[in-house]
């Protein structure tokens, strides 16, 4: 069996990710409580997707930096890891641009189904908190 | 933002779903029916899935009825929650033919991004735990 599963994010909502993702990022080098704040966002590139981003930490420093489909993935588990979403940490997983924003597609291939299927037997492992797996795997389209 | 889920099934893997549906007391049918094993399987209609089933139990009852849709979302329900699958219990579940099989679909609206509810306790996406299902659409 096979499990396919994709979010997709405004750009708004990308932004959002985004500055989760630097606030994550600060919170991890000790300076907890830095607002990160997205002054503009562009797309370089839309396949692979790539954005460039300026901001400003919560102290005025401005910030100028290239997100990476890597970075975009993270930004999505760490969003998922705060609303306590449940992501397979075998999945493979990657992002591509929508029309109005990106999607963050999950594939799981070989769910196995036996028909003494237990929990035992199945190896679907989940990601914990602050764990993030950044394989890629191009082409994906969902219907 | 929202999210879209599919879980795919060949027609011999929704076949080992529904016979776990069966075996695991589906339809009262418990007491008697420590396994369930099917002889054929047709598709008596394909919008809304509809299934027609017949097989036998391990001790020898022979049983043939259809197995409407939400009956193959608790298949599908019952085998995550073997596998140990996180799935969400406000999420819209419908099924739909594929070629080859069927569709397991969970569709999340409304997933907050804001910030401020970056908390399990305001997530408004409440995922089903261990022990418990919801075998309904």
């Amino acid at each position: 069996m096979i499990e396919v599963r994709r979010m997709r994010a405004t750009d708004t909502e990308l932004k959002s990710l985004i500055c989760n993702l630097m606030a994550s990022e600060e919170n991890s080098h000790g300076s907890a409580g830095q607002a990160f704040k997205i002054t503009d966002m562009n797309y370089v590139s839309t396949k692979p997707v790539k954005l460039h981003v300026t901001g400003q930490h919560g102290d005025d420093r401005p910030i100028s930096l290239t997100v990476t489909p890597d970075l975009l993935i993270a930004a999505f588990v760490i969003f998922c890891t705060g609303q306590g979403i449940p992501i397979s940490r075998q999945s493979v997983k990657t992002v591509a641009k929508v029309r109005d924003g990106v999607a963050f597609d999950m594939v799981v291939r070989n769910l196995a189904i036996s028909e003494t299927a237990s929990a035992h037997h199945i190896r679907y492992a989940f990601l914990p908190a602050g764990h993030t797996d950044t394989q890629t795997m191009m082409g994906l389209h969902l219907k | 933002m929202f999210e879209v889920r599919r879980m795919r099934a060949t027609d011999e893997e929704l076949q080992g779903l529904v016979g776990r549906l069966m075996s695991s007391g589906f339809g009262g049918l418990g007491d008697e029916a420590s396994k369930f094993t099917i002889f054929d399987m047709n598709y008596a209609s394909e919008s809304p899935v509809k299934l027609k089933v017949s097989g036998q139990f391990a001790n020898g009852k022979q049983y043939t009825d259809h197995i409407a849709a939400d009956q193959i979302i608790a298949a599908f329900i019952l085998f995550c929650e073997e596998g140990r699958i996180p799935i969400c219990r406000e999420s819209e579940k419908t099924i739909v033919r594929i070629t080859g099989g069927v569709a397991f679909d969970m569709v999340i609206r409304n997933l907050s991004i804001d910030p401020a509810k970056q908390t399990p306790e305001q997530s408004e996406c409440t995922f089903v735990h261990e022990g418990c299902t919801e075998n309904t659409a």
